[in-house]
């Protein structure tokens, strides 16, 4: 019963929302790696909490649309002469996009890389002899802090579309003895499916 | 049916370039691959003629610095082509990558990391290959760990030390005499004086006895060889900032790894660094030898140089001094030093 009462609890503003801030959407972006490593990510958006805030400012109401969003995505991204990158990451996104629609995301995300590297890996076996490893790489976990602005044309244009471009910042550990640090950076294009 | 059809070929079209056979005999090569070595993957590049069999195996300094920096910055192509160089980036160094342990920071595994590259070297490129050494700073300390282990000066054909140390003995006076010597001389001259003094004031304070004091006497020889490049006495590398911005974006060299891996490695090698001493050990070198070095090297002083070249028994050697070198003469006189090599090269392959 208690499990019951805190699903509804936290879905309830899920199911609340009206169609346009319920809208689901997928997510195509460029993605680089240290901004030069090309990739691609692909991501599906899924609102969880929203909140109008409307605020006035020299006599005219500014309504604010606030998000919270869950984001699931992969990320396939190539460092020449290093590694083939893989990303699975879950993100947690702040989101507020204003009455022209400009928006801003703040996004935490936790999840797993994977490394393949680009060139033949040789090992020793204990003949002596050396074999080439097969998909060799490193399983990392990766965390991420990402900084995003853009457009949302739901509510300015009544389209289903909206644009953005992404900073940040992450961390893979374990990476030899250490973290490894990094940068990088994004930039797509969202649908939104049922809007 | 069409989009079937583009699909189905282009799928085939990467299936016959990722099965393309490698051509490993080349007048041009550019190879890449990595070894495996107790849980590290370290990167090798093989650029240049492998064609004429002859390797130079180029041991980058630090530890944790990186090989495929100067295979960024072109140092070497004059070399590549009539012989083949070797970049790799050692374990918690440069781009490496994997599972590298702190414990397994050793001089002793780094050597062993060399045979095994050697080993691979020859695996891949036939047993009538031959192999030189070049090692720059700490990589100049390896190659000689290197051939004083096992037989291993059997497998090397000729090796080349540049600026890299056999001992780290006295090592506070020698550079604090050094830099005493240049900077009291610029001082008169009324060059960069203020500057000069503060490094004076500074270097004499320093508490020689530990590491931190140690690790902070190494930062201030980098300031004394920049205060000799602004005078001209050493000449400056003319790199281009394009070149500086491609290898930032564009390298195979990621920059926060290398940041990284410099970090630990020299922290947890400088205590074995410190005490570190093959002196007595160098008569057992008998391979041709070349000690190349940067007069106004504060770093790692010619006197170090002047040690080696006395103290082996190889009956071909050679102590060449770089008149407006500090402690890079193949960045700081990049023609010279490759003439010099690939003289070298060619009386010993």
């Amino acid at each position: 019963m208690k499990t019951r009462n805190m699903l509804v609890f936290l879905f309830l503003p899920f199911f609340a929302m009206a169609q346009t801030e319920n809208a689901k959407a997928l997510k195509i972006s460029y993605y680089g790696d240290f901004f030069s490593h090309p990739g691609i990510k692909i991501g599906y958006e899924l609102p969880l909490r929203y909140r109008l805030k409307t605020k006035e400012k020299k006599g005219v109401d500014r309504p604010k649309h606030k998000f919270q969003l869950l984001e699931l995505a992969t990320t396939f991204y190539y460092h020449p002469g290093n590694h083939y990158g893989l990303l699975l990451i879950p993100s947690y996104t702040f989101r507020t996009v204003k009455e022209n629609g400009k928006k801003q995301d703040w996004s935490i995300g936790l999840g797993y890389h994977r490394s393949f590297l680009t060139g033949p890996t040789y090992s020793m076996d204990q003949e002596g002899d050396f074999i080439i490893q097969k998909g060799a790489g490193q399983n990392t976990v990766f965390a991420s802090l990402t900084y995003a602005f853009g457009r949302d044309y739901r509510w300015t244009k009544q389209k289903p579309w909206a644009w953005d471009i992404a900073f940040g910042v992450n961390a893979r550990a374990p990476y030899n003895s250490s973290v490894l640090f990094g940068i990088h950076t994004h930039l797509g294009v969202s649908y939104f499916l049922n809007y | 049916m069409k989009t079937h059809l583009f699909l189905l070929s282009l799928s085939f079209i990467f299936w016959c370039s990722s099965c393309q056979k490698e051509v490993l005999i080349s007048t041009d090569a550019e190879h890449q691959f990595f070894l495996e070595s107790d849980g590290a993957f370290l990167p090798v590049f093989v650029d240049g003629n492998t064609a004429s069999k002859t390797f130079v195996i180029f041991l980058h300094g630090g530890p944790g610095g990186s090989a495929i920096n100067y295979n960024d910055y072109d140092l070497f192509d004059e070399i590549e082509r009539d012989y083949a160089v070797v970049y790799w980036d050692q374990r918690c160094a440069g781009s490496a990558q994997g599972n590298c342990q702190k414990s397994s920071l050793t001089i002793a595994a780094h050597v062993r990391d060399t045979e095994l590259l050697i080993a691979l070297l020859k695996h891949r490129y036939g047993d009538d290959s031959s192999f030189f050494l070049m090692g720059h700073s700490w990589g100049g300390t390896l190659a000689l760990s290197y051939l004083l282990t096992n037989n291993n000066q059997d497998y090397i054909r000729a090796c080349i030390i540049v600026d890299g140390m056999p001992n780290f003995t006295n090592y506070h006076e020698k550079v604090t005499a050094l830099i005493n010597h240049h900077g009291n001389q610029q001082i008169e001259l009324g060059k960069q004086a203020s500057k000069w003094e503060k490094l004076l004031d500074e270097t004499s304070s320093l508490d020689q006895h530990t590491i931190e004091g140690i690790g902070r006497l190494n930062q201030l020889t980098y300031k004394a060889e920049s205060l000799m490049q602004q005078v001209d006495s050493i000449s400056t590398p003319s790199l281009s900032p394009g070149k500086g911005l491609g290898v930032l974006f564009s390298s195979p060299q990621n920059l926060f790894s290398s940041l990284s891996n410099n970090l630990v490695s020299g922290n947890a090698m400088a205590e074995e660094l410190i005490a570190f001493n093959i002196t007595d050990e160098l008569p057992q070198l008998s391979l041709p030898m070349a000690m190349y070095w940067g007069k106004y090297d504060f770093v790692v002083p010619l006197d170090y140089g002047q040690t080696i070249h006395e103290k082996i028994s190889a009956t071909e050697k050679e102590l060449y001094v770089f008149s407006q070198s500090g402690h890079s003469p193949m960045f700081q006189e990049q023609a010279l030093f490759n003439s010099k090599v690939k003289a070298f090269l060619k009386l010993h392959r």
